[in-house]
């Protein structure tokens, strides 16, 4: 995604620099706020991080300086790596909002129940605003004037409910026109007054539903924030919104804010990844099956499911790397084993081998999972430190957004992705730090990923800069501190004033194929009938129909001369065969039907027309006029014989098939 | 003699259910709807802002798809291969992402326009732009995989989107003396994939309005319970007679024919 705010780093600096020039008063006073006093470049400790504080900083930049540029008609977006504390920045905004513009409504959208989970769970009770101490003293605002209205198939909501909310969180289906939820609720907010938007995981908005959505939403939102860790959806469009600020994978470890992704592969000798269509029992290799097909398809339209002996080899380094995980976490944490399957009968299995082959706890969640299990899933880390026994979890692409466990530590990947998005929101699940008490904030963790080579994940290590471990052995024990790595070297823009916007390429200038067209001299021949009529058969024919070896003989060149051979027992006599010729030829005219049809190009539909032509011209030419079922044996026997001359004259005939399908059924 | 299809009323073309579809009544639909239905049929969607009438008709993932005419006997021609390949060279997938896939869906494509793909696709091997364009018959076998494909793993639903049509009958008739004739429709054949005949039925006396089968005519069966199609049947008296046959098949095709048979 175009960086939208390359050109403005300069000015954005000196902005900053400068005390913050144009920005309202209120503006200045939450900056105050939110920063030291003596040291006006970062935020205060407890508030937010350095790179929260930039893109806090950043939106107001747009807002309030750049607003035609940056923030207007579609809004901004951040790319913040999962981890990255996403949640705050939007808070921070909301108290901004409400100090400077005095806003009071908040709609927070979100694509599904588990990402909604979460932000209910940060922003209940005001919880987010308290622990980053968000809300200023002796201000205006007050906790309470950011109380959830939360809506969803079990919550509240409707025109009453959203009447005199605050922050209201919810699916975007929650504003969909095509349901009377939907539309009740879209009314009520249509009806108040102006709110900011903050669109969490933005890339999902693909949905034309969606599109429409914010688009009618549009003319109430006053500032429409996207917030996303992969700004790219999977059909390879972008939002409409504008990018401002980018906190990727490489700053998150270099600030020690994520995890390290370390990737552990078998030897492909070792652990031959093979599947099986639980529906058919057709076996395939990773490389057979097509991956971009299985997206497609989505969860529930695949079968395919790992074998026994990988999938227990592939566990059996996942369960070594957990162990090596519970060593580093020395009982401060419970490290989690995620197993993401490739559908929902792959997760099954999974879940039941870990359960029944390696004795580990497993939780499985997928589409058909209740609302317990999927909190159950939300809340594996905290409730770990009360009594759950959960080692494991298993899912499809379920739990690739939105679901924050930073105790996931070891990653099992089943499957391939063919899409770039969902490779990294799934890795993504693993990279959140654990924050617990005794846990050393600067000391390096890892994430491990059990990966295989045939799936050909190189680009995505590649996208995380992980290091990879070949040839991994199933019982290969690492030592604890042997993979924690330094964090990356970071990049940051030296001469900002130097960033060029490359423009698309010129839709004109991209060149077209020079592909030269031949013309077809194949009219349609309107006098097909007569043109048929006029075709010559010859009067006798011969044709090899069927040949017998009656002996094979083979000679073999020896010191006493050449020795004879005797035939292999296939070769000896035959019996001929009885042959239907009247029910041969119905079926030999229908198929001739469809290969001349197929020949001109024409769709299989026209097949019964084409047929019944074929047919009338063989009783014609041949029958007397007679069907095949009252014609004399001897005479459809011999239109069997002159089958091929037929076939050959109509198709060499140019324009007669188009003939006969234009003007046949007329 | 004359032929007719006369099957009873299709289904609405509600493309959010499966379900059979005759493929005479989708060639009338209006381009657009058409567009529409084969679209949604193949999992594909339209991009904000792009039309039906323009050279890219909708995306399945990232692959641009375009959809042909309605009708039965339309063909994609070499021209409308060349300009979707170049719409496809304009896209930002092809420009950036360095995609080269395409699909065509349409009832027919006429030779010409094969070899006009074949030889994008030959570009390749030669030169980094080029375009593989997949073209796929509405209606083939390949079609429906792709649309079955779309369904969940809970129910074979092969079998749920069907282009059906009608068989064709095809009777001839011979007398035998003493108002006796035996006809037969052992040439009809059937046009479904998979399908064959279950019945054939017949009116001897037809109004050539109402079709009412003749007493023993309606279900006849030969010594292994297949349909019996060569019959004969002793008229009440001599003359010309408009007689129906009509033929069913195991998918739901039905077809009748009629002719005027001089009894003697």
């Amino acid at each position: 995604m175009f960086d939208s705010f390359g050109r403005y780093e300069d000015d954005f600096v000196q902005w900053k620099k400068s005390g913050y020039p144009g920005a309202c008063g209120g503006t200045l006073d939450y900056i105050m706020h939110l920063r030291y006093e003596e040291d006006d470049s970062r935020p205060r400790d407890g508030t937010l991080w350095p790179h929260q504080w930039d893109a806090f900083l950043r939106v107001i930049y747009a807002y309030e300086i750049r607003r035609d540029e940056l923030a207007q008609p579609h809004g901004v977006l951040l790319n913040i790596v999962t981890g990255g504390g996403k949640t705050a920045v939007i808070a921070a905004l909301m108290v901004w909002m409400r100090l400077a513009h005095d806003v009071k409504k908040f709609v927070v959208l979100c694509p599904n129940l588990i990402v909604r989970d979460r932000l209910e769970d940060d922003f209940q009770d005001g919880k987010v605003f308290v622990d980053r101490d968000l809300i200023p003293a002796g201000s205006v605002a007050r906790k309470d004037d950011f109380a959830l209205t939360t809506l969803g198939s079990d919550r509240p909501g409707g025109f009453a409910d959203l009447l005199g909310a605050n922050v209201m969180l919810g699916n975007i289906h929650q504003f969909y026109e095509s349901n009377a939820a939907g539309q009740s609720n879209l009314a009520a907010l249509m009806n108040e007054s102006d709110f900011a938007l903050f669109n969490d995981e933005a890339h999902n908005t693909a949905a034309d539903k969606w599109d429409e959505t914010l688009e009618k939403l549009r003319p109430k939102t006053l500032l429409r924030v996207d917030t996303t860790a992969t700004p790219d959806r999977a059909d390879g469009q972008v939002p409409d919104s504008k990018m401002i600020c980018e906190y990727l994978i490489r700053d998150a470890l270099w600030d020690r804010l994520v995890k390290t992704p370390v990737v552990y592969q078998p030897n492909i000798k070792t652990v031959e990844l093979t599947y099986r269509d639980a529906r058919t029992g057709e076996t395939r290799s990773v490389e057979e099956i097509d991956w971009d097909e299985v997206d497609r398809r989505g969860v529930n339209a695949t079968q395919w499911v790992t074998d026994d002996k990988p999938m227990q080899q592939q566990m059996a380094i996942a369960l070594a790397r957990l162990k090596e995980q519970e060593r580093r976490a020395e009982r401060r944490y419970q490290p989690i084993l995620f197993v993401v399957a490739v559908c929902k009968a792959d997760a099954e299995k999974a879940a039941k081998t870990l359960e029944t082959h390696f004795r580990l706890k497993t939780l499985l969640v997928t589409e058909d999972s209740t609302e317990t299990e999927r909190r159950q899933a939300a809340e594996l880390g905290r409730a770990k430190r009360g009594a759950t026994p959960y080692k494991a979890v298993v899912s499809v692409l379920m739990l690739r957004e939105g679901w924050d466990v930073p105790e996931v530590g070891v990653i099992l990947l089943l499957r391939k992705f063919g899409s770039p998005v969902y490779g990294q929101q799934v890795i993504g699940r693993g990279l959140r730090r654990v924050r617990v008490k005794g846990v050393d904030e600067d000391k390096s963790q890892i994430c491990a990923i059990v990966d295989h080579p045939k799936l050909d994940h190189g680009w995505l290590w590649d996208i995380f800069d992980s290091k990879i471990r070949r040839d991994v052995g199933i019982d290969d024990v690492f030592d604890e501190n042997e993979d924690l790595p330094d964090p990356p070297r970071r990049q940051t823009i030296d001469f900002p004033d130097r960033i060029i916007d490359i423009p698309d390429p010129d839709e004109d200038d991209s060149g077209e194929f020079d592909i030269r067209i031949v013309e077809s001299n194949d009219e349609p021949l309107a006098n097909w009938k007569e043109v048929m009529d006029g075709f010559t058969y010859p009067s006798e024919t011969i044709e090899i129909t069927d040949q017998d070896i009656t002996g094979v003989e083979g000679r073999e060149l020896r010191p006493e001369g050449w020795r004879m051979r005797e035939a292999p027992e296939q070769y000896q006599d035959s019996d001929p065969v009885d042959v239907d010729y009247r029910e041969a030829l119905r079926e030999g005219l229908l198929e001739m039907a469809e290969r001349l049809l197929e020949h001109a190009g024409y769709s299989d539909q026209h097949k019964g027309l084409l047929y019944s032509v074929l047919l009338d011209h063989i009783k014609t030419e041949f029958l007397d006029g007679a069907s095949l079922g009252l014609a004399e044996e001897y005479r459809v026997e011999a239109v069997w014989r002159l089958r091929h001359s037929v076939e050959e004259k109509f198709r060499s005939t140019p324009g007669l098939i188009a003939g006969i399908v234009k003007y046949g059924s007329k | 003699m004359e032929r007719s299809a006369d099957q009873g009323p299709a289904p609405d073309f509600m493309v959010e259910q499966w379900g059979i579809y005759e493929a005479q009544r989708l060639s009338q639909m209006p381009p657009g709807e058409f567009r529409k239905f084969v679209l949604d049929c193949y999992g594909a969607r339209r991009r904000r802002g792009e039309s039906l009438d323009g050279p890219i008709h909708g995306w399945r993932a990232r692959h641009p798809v375009w959809v042909g005419n309605a009708g039965l006997d339309s063909q994609v021609v070499p021209e409308e291969v060349r300009d979707f390949a170049n719409a496809i060279r304009r896209t930002p997938e092809y420009r950036d992402a360095n995609l080269r896939d395409g699909t065509m869906l349409a009832w027919g494509f006429s030779p010409q326009a094969r070899e006009v793909a074949g030889r994008l696709r030959d570009l390749g091997e030669l030169d980094v732009n080029f375009v593989q364009l997949s073209q796929i018959q509405i209606g083939s076998a390949e079609f429906r995989r792709h649309v079955v494909g779309q369904s969940t793993d809970k129910a074979d639903y092969s079998e749920f989107l069907t282009f059906i049509q009608p068989p064709v009958v095809e009777v001839a008739y011979r007398n035998l003396g003493g108002r006796s004739v035996t006809f037969d429709a052992s040439d009809s054949a059937v046009m479904n994939s998979g399908a064959e005949i279950i019945n054939a039925q017949w009116d001897f006396n037809h109004d050539e309005r109402n079709f009412v089968a003749t007493p023993g005519f309606s279900f006849t069966r030969d010594k292994k319970k297949n349909p019996l199609l060569t019959v004969t049947h002793k008229f009440s008296r001599t003359g010309e007679f408009t007689v129906a046959c009509r033929v069913q098949d195991s998918k739901g095709g039905e077809a009748t024919w009629t002719g005027r048979v001089k009894v003697t």
